[in-house]
């Protein structure tokens, strides 16, 4: 059977296989039509109606969430689907969220796209949700968005960006995350280099295929 | 001051429509005013034929038509066929004439033209555009509460019609399967696109601070920004038998808030959709020009009377004989575009032919020149109207 996954190579994920691998959870109190489609055209999707299982969003379990700002997450949070993407950034800053809502005019809500990866209007066609989310899941699927990722929370770190992608590919391909770990604990604080090696861990058990 | 009167006036050579005759094209395009020069109050006639009378030292009627006038002229008899509705019965004559003579200031004071003056320097001021809106916010946002259960409600018509369409139809592309639809499906999915639009503008109405908010702003073709307004209107043009025809083409690209800058394209094919009649013609001019893209949109419109000129560009101002073709009607849609227009240092103009009409409507043209962006050619910017797929 052919293999995505070579050793020291990143593989290379059709979109039917990324297709199959991702999982999907639309947060929405209110229906979400769409879902049918998603399914017929093979995506692994969930709906819920409020935030069910903080946990299980936290941990990375799924690939991609798509979020709606009003009349979710209340239990958690007064600012609602906002008070949830902010806390999603801080504990696993390698989670993709598309935010969808309604509610988009004032510029208070701004703050809750400006913080997730994409944004979508609900009255927006089937065809914009799916190339979103396909855009989304391809990026996901690539080393580079794991390298980004990890140079976004480390920016403010003066650490020479060139030197800390090539040491992050690096470790992804090898899978081996000491040299990065020494390299990043010369000048980044103890806890961020936790979060980075998170995600850099997440891409090695991407590319190794587990 | 201005005189309610029946029939077209002049006041110290400045001349306003009447309430029930508009001053005639022959009175507009005349250089010789006859009718200003008369010495005494009787009724007269000038070579187009039309009558006049002197009401006072300072007022003039004319462009008028008695219909048992002699000595019955030539010209008299081709604009008697011609402005039939700017005839009147000689045995009316005397009665709508003492009442021009005794007329009050019934619609405006002295007093009342200079605040309106000073309205309009202060609506085209800058400082206008952060001002009133600030204020009138509160009233505004309570006046269209109504949008936000609009969005719900057109989120799922959105949604659903979509699932029926992508269900029902095989295609590689949401036009492919939208040419399968039935007529029905096909209308609810355009009216759906067509009330977004219509929500939209009310959001640069509430939060004008959109207009220009950075990370909105991108580098666009403005036809292509066109376009995808064209085709929610094209339906609702086909339905009233009114042709459309696209006259030139823009290649350039502008740098702005395309949301906002639709509004523009939005309004001027709304206005022209709005005030056509069934079977009506709309033309819509592109052209490249230096450093800007001029763009236009023409129809037959309600008469815009010459006082009205400005105030139509003013926030839920309408002119009188557009509120008779459309009773309903916010009129904030021209006052949105041309604060928009004004943001990207330019300006709507609005001209109307009153030589050209057609079922008691004016040939009308809508026109903004928009200041390209430089150092963008057609190929460049982003992809934000590439065609569904």
């Amino acid at each position: 059977m052919f293999s995505f996954f070579n050793k020291n190579k990143w593989p290379i994920f059709p979109l039917d296989e990324i297709k199959k691998r991702a999982r999907i959870v639309v947060i929405d109190d209110n229906e979400f039509p769409y879902a049918k489609l998603f399914k017929s055209d093979g995506y692994n999707l969930d709906k819920w109606k409020d935030v069910d299982d903080l946990p299980k969003l936290e941990s990375g379990y799924y690939d991609l969430i798509l979020l709606d700002m009003h009349g979710v997450g209340l239990k958690q949070s007064a600012e609602q689907g906002h008070g949830i993407l902010k806390h999603l950034r801080k504990v696993c800053p390698a989670q993709i969220v598309i935010a969808y809502s309604n509610a988009d005019w004032s510029l208070k809500f701004q703050e809750f796209f400006d913080l997730a990866d994409n944004k979508l209007d609900k009255r927006q066609d089937y065809v914009d949700f799916k190339r979103a989310v396909d855009d989304q899941l391809k990026a996901r699927f690539s080393m580079g968005f794991y390298v980004s990722r990890v140079g976004n929370i480390l920016r403010a770190s003066n650490i020479d960006e060139a030197k800390l992608a090539k040491a992050c590919e690096k470790s992804i391909l090898s899978n081996d995350t000491n040299k990065l770990r020494q390299f990043l604990g010369q000048t980044v604080d103890g806890d961020l280099v936790q979060v980075a090696i998170g995600i850099i861990q997440i891409a090695i058990a991407l590319s190794a295929g587990k | 001051m201005t005189i309610a009167a029946p029939m077209p006036t002049a006041r110290l050579g400045a001349r306003t429509d009447g309430s029930m005759m508009p001053v005639p094209k022959p009175c507009t395009d005349c250089k010789t005013r006859e009718c200003e020069k008369l010495a005494n109050d009787q009724l007269a006639h000038c070579a187009y034929g039309f009558n006049f009378m002197k009401l006072n030292d300072h007022l003039i009627a004319f462009g008028f038509i008695v219909d048992t006038y002699s000595p019955h002229t030539e010209a008299r008899g081709k604009v008697f066929k011609k402005y039939k509705d700017s005839v009147i019965k000689k045995s009316h004559i005397a009665n709508l004439v003492e009442s021009v003579k005794n007329a009050k200031e019934v619609s405006l004071s002295e007093e009342a033209i200079k605040a309106d003056k000073a309205i309009t320097t202060f609506l085209n001021s800058e400082s206008f555009q952060d001002q009133f809106i600030e204020r009138l916010r509160g009233d505004i946002q309570k006046g269209l509460s109504f949008v936000h259960d609009y969005k719900q409600i057109n989120s799922a018509i959105a949604q659903n019609i979509n699932v029926i369409i992508e269900q029902k139809y095989s295609g590689v592309s949401l036009d492919e399967k939208l040419g399968k639809a039935t007529h029905e499906e096909v209308a609810i999915y355009w009216a759906s696109k067509f009330l977004q639009e219509k929500l939209n503008v009310a959001k640069f109405l509430i939060h004008p601070e959109w207009i220009r908010k950075e990370s909105e702003m991108d580098s666009f073709r403005f036809h292509g920004l066109f376009n995808k307004y064209f085709r929610i209107y094209e339906h609702r043009f086909i339905e009233r038998s009114i042709k459309t025809r696209q006259i030139g083409e823009s290649r350039q690209n502008i740098y702005g808030n395309a949301d906002a800058l639709g509004v523009i394209t939005h309004s001027f094919l709304d206005n022209a959709l709005k005030y056509s009649h069934d079977n009506g013609k709309v033309e819509i001019f592109f052209s490249d020009e230096q450093d800007h893209i001029y763009f236009a949109v023409s129809s037959y419109g309600p008469r815009i009377h010459a006082d009205e000129y400005e105030k139509i560009f003013h926030p839920f101002s309408r002119g009188k004989e557009a509120e008779k073709v459309q009773p309903e009607g916010a009129g904030y849609g021209l006052y949105l575009a041309q604060l928009i227009a004004q943001s990207y240092s330019t300006k709507i103009s609005m001209q109307q032919d009153l030589g050209r009409i057609e079922n008691h409507r004016f040939w009308t043209t809508f026109s903004v020149r928009i200041p390209a962006s430089t150092g963008y050619t057609s190929h460049g910017g982003n992809n934000k109207f590439r065609k569904r797929g």
